[in-house]
């Protein structure tokens, strides 16, 4: 006849005193730190064909957050198309006073005095996957970095943007626009 | 004849009337008006909260809230068709002013915008939002499925049905 033993089946899941306030504890340390660790973050998209500033233009990546904070104190926009929660936005142009935008992506083709292309620019996360050779070290966009870009004039206005394509977090800016269309 | 034309003329009257007690009772009283036209030559608004209400609790349609909001040329266009006649009313009002309002749009263009300190993202309350300190929409056409207002001040109004 089998001895009868205390195992019981799952027995790994009971856990002794020590075991069950060590279980706790992490349970609590899970939970408390979780508003630090911060919510997945809902995201939108931004698509804009066109867009270029006077002013300056700062390009900066924070690896703890995995977002790059793109921040302007004025940038125009043309053709701009925004998906936020199901919701398009168009504007046929834009002038952004105070512009800050958190972007998780961002992929645009870069082009100088309104006509020659350059390169495109992929920024994924708070890292730069694709850069701009040769000029890429002085723009702070070099592949395999984390985005630090720091653009004043004249280089804003040499550097504009086209086919440019966001996942944004957070965006913020004081705005005037021509043609506006809400639907779903 | 005369007594047919006379009785179509009145029954005419009659609905027309309905029509367009429903249509002013509701905007001028400050009630939920529902599936119109608005048109409007600007509208200046503050503490602006726009977002999409789930597919399950509102149908899926944009909400728009103001806490106030000054219109200049205000046009309601709602019509309705009772046997094959169309009746359109318009309402129309040079200035009115709202507060507390409450818009449930399908859709929503405007010939130019300014905001101030718009925002997109967790905002106004919601999990995803677009808010605005303040707004400024000018040539503005809106389909409207719902309105609700707290106060609504029409100046000048003028009440116009066309069939």
């Amino acid at each position: 006849m089998r001895r009868e033993t205390r195992r019981q089946p799952f027995h790994f899941f009971t856990l002794g005193r020590k075991g069950t306030a060590a279980g706790l504890l992490l349970v609590f340390s899970i939970l408390l730190a979780a508003p630090l660790l911060g919510s997945p973050g809902e995201t939108f998209q931004v698509w804009a064909f066109y867009s270029y500033t006077w002013s300056e233009l700062h390009m900066v990546g924070y690896e703890n957050e995995n977002v790059t904070v793109v921040t302007s104190p004025s940038i125009h926009f043309e053709n701009v198309r925004m998906l936020v929660n199901g919701m398009w936005i168009e504007l046929k142009s834009a002038d952004a006073e105070n512009f800050y935008l958190k972007a998780k992506y961002m992929e645009t083709d870069i082009i100088i005095l309104n006509l020659v292309p350059l390169c495109r620019i992929v920024l994924n996360g708070s890292h730069v996957d694709r850069g701009i050779p040769l000029i890429g070290w002085m723009l702070g966009l070099e592949t395999c970095h984390t985005a630090d870009a720091h653009m004043y004039p004249p280089l804003t206005w040499m550097v504009q943007m086209r086919n440019t394509y966001i996942v944004a977090e957070e965006l913020r800016l004081s705005l005037v626009s021509e043609n506006v269309r809400i639907h779903l | 004849m005369e007594g047919f034309g006379k009785m179509a003329a009145v029954g005419l009257a009659s609905v027309a009337s309905v029509i367009v007690f429903s249509t002013v009772m509701g905007v001028g009283l400050a009630m939920p008006v529902d599936d119109f036209q608005l048109r409007a030559g600007s509208i200046d608004g503050q503490n602006l909260n726009m977002y999409v209400g789930t597919m399950d609790n509102y149908g899926g349609k944009i909400f728009q809230e103001l806490s106030s909001a000054t219109l200049s040329n205000l046009e309601i266009v709602k019509e309705m068709s009772l046997g094959g006649l169309t009746i359109r009313t318009l309402i129309r009002s040079p200035q009115a002013s709202a507060s507390g309002v409450l818009m449930k749009c399908d859709n929503f263009s405007a010939g130019s915008m300014r905001a101030t300190n718009q925002r997109i993202g967790p905002y106004g309350g919601r999990d995803f939002a677009v808010t605005a300190d303040t707004l400024r929409v000018e040539n503005v056409s809106a389909w409207v499925t719902e309105m609700v207002v707290a106060s609504l001040d029409l100046g000048n109004m003028v009440i116009k049905l066309e069939t």
